[in-house]
């Protein structure tokens, strides 16, 4: 094949690499210039009004990602030490790349296609496996040069053109350092477990470690802000336990030229932790690789339990609620699929945290704008700081989006080959569902913190939130274009209609303006609203059945 | 006559502790055969083809293609080996030129040879018009006659079909048929595994029932006919498995259907 890919082009310069190691360095070459062609042809998406629309995904996040960059590119002109502003910059760059790499490329280390069709072939191990790192490595290479663009140029300008030798050896360090010790824990995972039980603990832990990402990310983000101006540098020992001190102690030696053995010790980290990550990778892990793919092949069946406690409970809650016989079939029928669908669970936890924690974000000015944290949240007493539970509200109705895609998006011919005469049922069913399973025991939780927070006197405010919540879930069942539940196919970050959420969001600002300016904590008025939303939100409904589906 | 494959004694668990799936199976297979492999299901039939072809390497036992224990040189045999799998699963967003194009990269084949061979068979198999479409869009049996063809462009020296007909309209069967015996004239192994009696029966010089783990019966159709007096295959299979249910169980089931 005529080779139009960089990669191919930077590998045919590093051959001597693999000259020692058993590698088949053509075979190598074969295999990634089939997974680009194969990265280049994600399938297309297809929009409810009929229009196929190119999805570009890996190229729109890289673009992403210089935005991001650029703000923290700006860091560079500040006066700070250059060991903060690296420790900033790395700690960006370990997220994104981080983030990328388990919910992103996951699937390019695990995928078993490979087992079936290439290693039936005259391929070795070796071979396979250094492709499959490459492959990734290349991706993340690529993602630390969109991100860190910005900085490198501006810290050109300040530091000279030594500043980009820093950054050369942090990419390739960082980058094989975040693959490599994705595939070790993998590994450890597929020791332990086996064929869908594996699965599910693979997607748990994708899951709490997007979720911790991006909690650290909003502490990380709030510490530098208490800390103002007055940076000292203190370092713990468990600094050192830290990659990105390691490579801003990298830059302080080859930038600034320290020979502080402190910033010595930590470079020397910096490079020495991947390489020998890189060993045991290729000493232990390696040889037994193929062996735990396997594993993932294994189907051994997961019971599912029918008569517990949480389902009966689900059971008589769901009989309630359903309108009828048919509704209640798409309501058990999403529920059982919303708890499921690994990568269905793996967009919605996430955002379901995001959805948890950014009132608190919102309130954080307000405690610390007075005197001392505890002070600050005493003062919260009789106060209307629960209308930020309004974030709540949006992002809860906002992720009820995600009801549209399933991994195995094929499996919707069943709403066509059934006779299911007034299709709406299915969204209403749905919605249901997902009211029931997430923005519920959400809101509950949320509700009951403020409620400590504001006092008793917040009690029908925050009654007036839920209602209106479920008032919203019905506003957008009738008027946002939606595709009939798991029926689409999910594309990394081609999943949200960018216009439309903006609208909603403003949406959702002016309720909770409205409610924050007129309601106060009036009970009356408050009762007075919820009665009439709920008439409103049974208008909703009957409406959404009568909606022509799109 | 010497052996091409050689199975002595192979157990195989997926799990330390758990059951064997294949609980000591003894095979000894000679140039030029066309072994008919069949079984009921989770009898362990796909489980000794994976082993074969390199995807399983925890087994007990010991494995000989051409000759060679597979654990000494996991590599070099694959070249001389083609695989139909059951389930097709195919990198589908490269047409089916670029498939074949890869495939024969990884068998180090001259790739004017392989496009030519590729365009052939093509069009031999009526499907030339599909040559340079994406895979996602072809039919099932066009899914299927690529499979078979990328299992055959490398001209290997034993072939390892699981369900290679399916899909596959009455006609392109009669070719196909007609194709693994002339590839066996020609003195290539063809192992066969099927569900499909009638095929098997027709096809095969060889025939082995995988029942449990374990080879219950071994030998051409005639001598599985004289030991267990039935009269055909279907029957024979019957038999060795244990089964005569399936009246009852049928009536049973269209009852559950009709009340």
């Amino acid at each position: 094949m005529e080779q139009k890919f960089v990669l191919i082009k930077i590998l045919n310069r590093l051959k001597w690499i693999f000259s020692k190691s058993e590698v088949d360095f053509e075979m190598l070459k074969s295999i990634l210039t089939l997974k680009l062609t194969l990265d280049e042809r994600k399938s297309p998406i297809h929009l409810s009004d009929g229009k196929e629309k190119k999805v570009k995904g890996l190229k729109a996040n890289l673009l992403m990602l210089v935005f991001v960059g650029f703000f923290v590119g700006m860091m560079m002109t500040t006066p700070f030490d250059l060991y903060y502003k690296i420790t900033i910059v790395a700690s960006m760059d370990l997220f994104f790349m981080v983030m990328y790499m388990v919910s992103d490329f996951s699937g390019v280390l695990l995928d078993v296609r490979d087992k079936n069709i290439i290693m039936t072939k005259p391929v070795n191990q070796q071979t396979m496996n250094a492709a499959r790192i490459i492959h990734i490595v290349y991706y993340m290479v690529a993602m630390f040069l969109a991100l860190n663009l910005m900085s490198m140029v501006i810290g050109t300008g300040v530091y000279g053109p030594k500043i980009l030798l820093a950054f050369l050896i942090m990419m390739i360090a960082l980058s094989f350092l975040i693959v490599i010790i994705t595939t070790i824990v993998y590994s450890a995972l597929l020791e332990r477990f086996s064929g869908e039980k594996l699965k599910d603990i693979i997607n748990i832990f994708q899951i709490i470690l997007s979720i911790t990402t991006i909690l650290a990310y909003q502490v990380a983000a709030r510490i530098f802000e208490f800390v103002d101006l007055e940076l000292t540098i203190n370092i713990k020992w468990w600094t050192y336990l830290m990659p990105p001190a390691w490579y801003a102690g990298l830059f302080k030696v080859v930038v600034e030229g320290t020979t502080d053995t402190t910033y010595i010790i930590m470079a020397v980290m910096g490079i020495v932790v991947p390489i020998l990550a890189g060993l045991i990778l290729i000493k232990w892990i390696f040889p037994k690789f193929e062996s735990y793919l396997m594993k993932l092949q294994i189907e051994d069946g997961i019971f599912i339990s029918k008569n517990n406690l949480s389902s009966r409970i689900k059971d008589i809650l769901f009989n309630v609620f359903s309108k009828d016989h048919t509704e209640l079939a798409f309501m058990k029928f999403s529920d059982s699929n919303l708890s499921r669908d690994r990568k269905l669970k793996l967009m919605i936890y996430p955002n379901q945290a995001i959805s948890m924690l950014f009132p608190f974000i919102m309130l954080f000015p307000i405690i610390q704008g007075s005197d001392g944290i505890l002070a600050g949240i005493a003062g919260l007493k009789g106060s209307m700081a629960y209308v930020a539970l309004y974030m709540s509200t949006m992002f809860f109705t906002t992720n009820f989006d995600f009801i549209q895609y399933s991994e195995k998006f094929e499996a919707a011919f069943i709403y066509d080959s059934f006779p299911i005469d007034n299709k709406n049922i299915i969204m209403t069913g749905a919605l249901k569902a997902y009211y029931f399973k997430y923005v519920l025991p959400g809101m509950i939780v949320m509700s009951a913190i403020f409620i400590v927070l504001c006092g008793f006197e917040s009690v029908f405010g925050v009654l007036v939130v839920n209602v209106m919540t479920i008032l919203l879930l019905g506003f957008k069942i009738n008027f946002s274009r939606l595709s009939l539940p798991f029926s689409r196919e999910m594309i990394p970050g081609g999943n949200k209609n960018m216009g439309a959420t903006f609208v909603y969001m403003g949406i959702c600002g002016a309720v909770a303006a409205v409610h924050f300016f007129m309601l106060k904590n009036n009970p009356l008025f408050n009762l007075g609203i919820t009665a009439i939303v709920m008439v409103l939100i049974k208008v909703a409904f009957l409406k959404a059945l009568k909606r022509r589906i799109v | 006559m010497k052996s091409v494959i050689r199975i002595s004694n192979l157990k195989m668990r997926y799990k330390s502790d758990g059951d064997y799936v294949l609980k000591g199976v003894n095979l000894d297979i000679h140039a030029g055969q066309i072994i008919g492999y069949i079984g009921p299901n989770g009898a362990g039939k796909s489980t000794t083809v994976k082993i074969m072809l390199g995807m399983i390497d925890q087994y007990e036992g010991v494995v000989e293609i051409f000759g060679e224990n597979i654990k000494n040189n996991p590599i070099e045999y694959k070249r001389k080996i083609g695989y139909v799998p059951e389930v097709a699963t195919i990198y589908d967003s490269l047409s089916g030129y670029e498939y074949l194009r890869f495939i024969g990269e990884l068998y180090k084949m001259d790739s004017a040879v392989v496009d030519d061979k590729a365009d052939r068979l093509f069009t031999l198999f009526g499907i030339n018009e599909a040559f340079y479409n994406r895979i996602s869009s072809y039919s099932k049996g066009m899914k299927q006659k690529l499979m078979i063809i990328s299992s055959l462009i490398h001209n290997p020296e034993i072939l390892f079909l699981d369900e290679p007909i399916s899909g596959l309209d009455a006609n392109s069967v009669m070719v196909f048929k007609e194709i693994i015996k002339k590839l066996a004239e020609q003195g290539k192994t063809v192992f066969y595994s099927s569900h499909i009696m009638e095929v098997v029966e027709k096809i095969s010089d060889r025939i082995i029932v995988l029942n449990d783990g374990i080879i219950v019966a071994d030998g051409n159709f005639e001598e599985l006919k004289t030991a267990s007096k039935e009269g055909s295959l279907q029957e024979i299979f019957n038999q060795l498995t244990g089964f005569n249910k399936h009246e009852a169980i049928a009536s049973e089931f269209v009852d559950v259907i009709v009340r």
